[in-house]
């Protein structure tokens, strides 16, 4: 069992405390700057002393306050990649993979270093300093660097890891890993993802279900799902599997809600690509709700619209395309897309 | 008449031989008081004292000129510790920390990252030391005048 039980209070006013099963795999931690992502894996790694709790590895104890053990860290065999470049610039690529595989034998050594080269295609700048290097590739070197030491866990800061390269580093290391994760991209590859903000772990499962269905206001809204909405519980069929969710400007019909009461006041999210809009007229309308554009940005793949009110429609460029001369705009809600948190 | 070197190897020696000594303290003291800011700003106090004084208590009944070099440790110590420790503090934690994490022990941490990233610096204040103590007259005249013939007897 891997597992990190962790309390550490930086004055003034920051505090962690949080509690992080590490399965096999990959642990994605997504959160906003300052939410205590580093911190959590340089205590992990043993960089920093935490206040309280303990950590252990293949349950093997790293840390642990009580009793004051404190493993020092170059003997937890973790792996860490930190958000700057950390290859020694004194050295070659080669002779920072030879520093790291000092614990292997001699032969095995250099028949680990070979194929980490080989593996991340690191021959020709094997030569030369890591400052000759492109950012892509000192990123490959320090990969292998880090796993030519053969580490029990690894833990990968925001270094600038994309999907390829992470599906690479899990081909060549059988150890968890713990991510943290710039983007909900990459949160995707992972096996688990842990959202965190504040120094607390807000909410916690498998990428697919969080990033679909966040049980927090404080989730969604660290998810980015601009559309978060108060609205009260109008009407509730279980017979018809519907109900009707009253905001504050207009009402809308959702699928049913069980474990709630009509009356009750409940926050809606809905993201912002699974809007529809069109122009006014046609059918009649249901869950359609009239809105005035305010404005409309472009985005690498998308085109944000912004409603009066304000409601969030991502449109996809050829999509905005057709539809830009609109005179009235009509915002249409899916029932599937009203998820209540 | 020929020229007599003698004064100049002295000084020489003298400069080396602190230089070295200093160096050493220097380094290992710079390392150590690293995260210190109190230890080593006392460790930098002989810097404000005046020669004369510092020379004032390498006033030996006995001429030695590995006292005078002792002397100029008191000058030369402060500055390489001092540059020694900034060094130390500039150097990449995230460097220091990837070995850490590779299982290099603080010895070989010590010798195959910390100080090749730091010498520069360390060179530098080495270079400055030397001069320093070579030229320090103070610390010649009150040390080795009193026992030089130029001097003449002593009251």
């Amino acid at each position: 069992m891997t597992h990190a039980r962790i309390g550490k209070k930086i004055p003034p006013g920051f505090s962690l405390d949080i509690d992080l099963a590490i399965p096999a795999g990959v642990t994605a931690l997504y959160g906003p700057p300052g939410a205590g992502k580093t911190l959590t894996l340089e205590m992990i790694a043993g960089f920093v002393t935490p206040d309280s709790g303990r950590i252990l590895l293949e349950d093997a104890i790293l840390f642990d306050a009580e009793s004051r053990v404190n493993i020092p860290p170059r003997r937890r065999r973790c792996g860490f990649l930190c958000q700057r470049d950390a290859l020694f610039p004194h050295m070659t690529v080669r002779q920072n993979l030879v520093f790291a595989a000092r614990r292997l034998p001699r032969l095995e050594r250099h028949r680990k270093v070979a194929e980490m080269v080989e593996r991340f295609g690191l021959s020709e700048a094997a030569a030369g300093r890591p400052r000759d290097a492109s950012r892509a590739l000192k990123l490959r070197a320090s990969v292998a660097r880090a796993l030519i030491a053969e580490p029990k866990l690894l833990l990968v800061d925001d270094c600038g890891v994309d999907e390829p390269l992470l599906r690479q580093i899990r081909e060549a290391c059988p150890a968890p890993i713990v991510l943290v994760a710039p983007s909900l991209d990459l949160c995707c590859a992972a096996g688990e993802l842990v959202i965190l903000d504040a120094g607390r772990v807000v909410e916690r499962g498998s990428p697919r279900e969080v990033l679909d269905r966040p049980d927090s206001v404080q989730a969604a809204r660290l998810l980015g799902i601009p559309n978060i909405l108060e609205c009260t519980i109008a009407a509730l069929d279980p017979g018809r599997n519907t109900s009707r969710l009253e905001f504050e400007r207009f009402a809308l019909a959702a699928p049913y809600l069980p474990g709630h009461l009509r009356g009750d006041r409940v926050w809606v999210a809905i993201r912002a690509e699974d809007l529809r809009v069109r122009a006014a007229g046609g059918e009649p309308p249901v869950n359609v709700v009239p809105a005035s554009l305010v404005r409309a940005t472009p985005r690498e793949r998308s085109v944000r619209l912004e409603f009066a009110g304000p409601i969030f429609v991502d449109l996809s460029q050829a999509e905005y395309a057709r539809q830009k001369d609109n005179k009235e705009w009509l915002v249409e809600f899916p029932p599937e897309a009203l998820t209540v948190l | 008449m020929p020229a007599d070197y003698s004064p100049l190897w002295l000084s020489l020696r003298v400069a080396g031989l602190s230089t070295v000594v200093s160096l050493i303290a220097g380094v290992w003291l710079g390392h150590r008081l690293r995260d210190n800011a109190g230890l080593s700003a006392a460790a930098a106090l002989p810097l404000a004292l005046p020669p004369t004084i510092v020379c004032s208590y390498f006033l030996f009944p006995r001429f030695d000129w590995r006292i005078a070099a002792a002397a100029g440790v008191v000058f030369a110590l402060p500055l390489l510790m001092r540059a020694s420790r900034s060094a130390f503090r500039h150097v990449n934690h995230d460097c220091e920390n990837a070995a850490r994490g590779m299982g290099a022990s603080e010895w070989r941490l010590f010798w195959w990252i910390t100080l090749p990233l730091a010498w520069r610096p360390i060179a530098a204040a080495t270079a400055l030391a030397f001069a320093r103590v070579l030229t320090e007259f103070a610390a010649t005249l009150l040390i080795v005048a009193r026992f030089s013939k130029l001097a003449g007897p002593r009251p």
